[in-house]
């Protein structure tokens, strides 16, 4: 073998596995936008679905009472841990900064605008949202849902509107509640692991928490709530291949609310930003001119 | 009926302690299966490396405006940004989001996997053929999981840095340079030594909970779907209790 025969062949395994390494990503590229196009449409049906019909008062109650009951224990235990954890951290930086007053501010606002959202929605995607793909997909499997279909009935209107409803309105209370264990259980940890004094830890929070974060936290709260029953309710429809597609439709499901949870995280600090600079651009405009 | 739900739940845990037990004994005496090791190890770590850089991606994007708008608000500079990012992103968001990615992403798969075998009988039928589970499929699993969460958490780190610096550099005009010699002040080697432990141990006790979950599952799709259910909020719930244990330890000792 000369080497121009041997350089010819390297050259060729390389330009293949870089076409494999092309492939492939083009294929998780694809299978991505196929994702994000199907969640869209199937929210989309489910928006147009409802529109179209009335009467699911009873239903949704039903499916909020079952999905937060078996929801708020945890959601608490989470919440209390991280508040907890976020105050160690910011008592760690703030005491090289000698800036331990600003502890309580700074722990609130940031529980309640950013990570508190972010890690109790994390929980949220494993209990309601994989239980949520567990039940539909087990009916997709089972065939119960072309049952509901068979007999003339919308399993859309049926199974889904009931569910999707429930869980988001259910996501918002459950995050509020868990954000405000979570204030008052950093309360507990700061008075009792970093030395703080309580009241001073309270008096700092008002220099930093107000309307406008209560405001974000919220906003905050109906997207991901919003994403986690979107997924799951679109996993579960669509899964495919007995118990391994069961088990598969709610891996995926988790997968999935989580990457956009952090997108929608990053999206909504960005918009949140700007509609705050906006709305305090006027509240000084208006100042001006009446005051 | 609440009674019987933590039973349940205190079972799987007990054997998920014997699952850890088992492991550990295998890995001081062997066999240690590299091949199953690397051959998981691909699957686990290189299939996650995705999901996880993206995440992580926005996160770093996410931290520094957030860092910035308070202390923007706080102190009316915002020269801090980078010690405060840095160590923000070593010592908790960049070893926690990992973690919890984990979960959802290996801890899921685990239960989902091992749980159908379950159901349709495939562990009795090694049982039959006297091949301990164990040993020769969790126990390649667990260790490729416990590494590959250490490597992915460093990779995530780094990529939630570097992102956050150019964030920085692009949005509040700082130096490159500037902004990691300023970062050099307020990270030691013992902050790394602290993220690696944390995620050493997350990724140590995902795989038992996930396995132990499943190797109790009972009931066709529909177990299959719960024991899923489950083995995700156990293991979030461990990762952010301990997260929250380990936090306090580093913090008292450093």
């Amino acid at each position: 073998m000369n080497i121009e025969s041997k350089v010819t062949s390297a050259m060729e395994g390389t330009t293949h596995t870089l076409k494999a390494g092309v492939n492939t990503s083009f294929a998780v590229f694809v299978k991505t936008l196929e994702e994000l196009g199907g969640s869209w449409i199937f929210f989309m049906r489910i928006i147009r679905t409802f529109r179209k019909t009335s009467g699911y008062k009873e239903a949704i109650i039903q499916q909020i009472a079952e999905v937060s009951t078996r929801t708020i224990g945890t959601v608490i235990f989470a919440g209390i841990f991280v508040g907890a954890i976020l105050v160690l951290q910011f008592d760690v930086m703030l005491r090289r900064f000698d800036a331990q007053t600003l502890l309580g501010g700074l722990n609130t606002s940031a529980t309640i605008r950013e990570i508190g959202p972010m890690i109790i929605s994390f929980l949220l995607a494993g209990k309601i949202g994989a239980f949520t793909t567990a039940e539909l997909a087990n009916m997709r499997v089972t065939e119960q849902i072309d049952a509901v279909e068979s007999l003339g009935v919308s399993p859309i209107q049926y199974l889904i509107i009931p569910r999707f409803f429930a869980i988001v309105f259910s996501s918002v209370v459950l995050l509020a509640i868990g954000l405000s264990v979570s204030v008052v259980g950093s309360i507990l940890v700061a008075q009792s692991f970093s030395g703080m004094n309580m009241y001073q830890y309270i008096s700092s929070i008002p220099r930093f928490a107000g309307a406008w974060t209560i405001f974000e936290g919220l906003v905050r709260s109906i997207i991901f709530s919003t994403i986690v029953a979107n997924t799951s309710t679109y996993k579960g429809y669509t899964a495919s291949g007995g118990a391994r597609g069961v088990g598969k439709a709610v891996t995926e499901a988790a997968i999935y609310i989580n990457v956009y949870i952090v997108v929608a995280n990053f999206i909504s600090s960005s918009l949140l930003e700007w509609i705050h600079d906006l709305v305090y651009w006027f509240i000084s405009l208006a100042e001006r001119f009446f005051f | 009926m609440g009674m019987g739900i933590f039973d349940r739940h205190l079972r799987t845990l007990y054997l998920a302690g014997y699952l850890m037990k088992r492991l550990v004994q295998q890995l001081a005496k062997g066999p240690h299966r590299k091949i199953e090791i690397m051959d998981q190890m691909e699957i686990i770590g290189i299939g996650s490396l995705p999901i996880i850089t993206i995440a992580t991606g926005f996160t770093g994007l996410v931290m520094t405006s957030e860092i910035a708008w308070h202390m923007d608000f706080a102190l009316s500079n915002v020269s801090m940004i980078p010690g405060f990012t840095g160590q923000f992103v070593v010592r908790e968001l960049g070893i926690a989001v990992p973690a919890l990615l984990m979960v959802s992403k290996v801890g899921a798969s685990l239960t989902a996997e091992l749980a159908s075998m379950r159901i349709t009988e495939q562990l009795d039928a090694f049982k039959l053929l006297k091949i301990d589970v164990i040993s020769y499929h969790i126990f390649p699993r667990w260790a490729a999981c416990t590494v590959a969460t250490v490597c992915l958490t460093l990779i995530s780190i780094a990529i939630t840095i570097i992102i956050a610096m150019l964030t920085a550099v692009t949005k509040y005009h700082f130096n490159s340079q500037e902004y990691f010699n300023t970062l050099a002040q307020f990270i030691n080697s013992w902050d790394l030594v602290c993220a690696v432990t944390k995620s050493a141990i997350f990724g140590t006790v995902i795989p038992p909970i996930a396995c132990a979950y499943a190797m109790k599952c009972e009931g066709g799709a529909q177990g299959v779907g719960q024991a899923t259910t489950d083995a995700v909020v156990t293991c979030t719930l461990a990762v952010i209790t301990l997260d929250f244990i380990l936090t306090a330890i580093f913090s008292a000792v450093l």
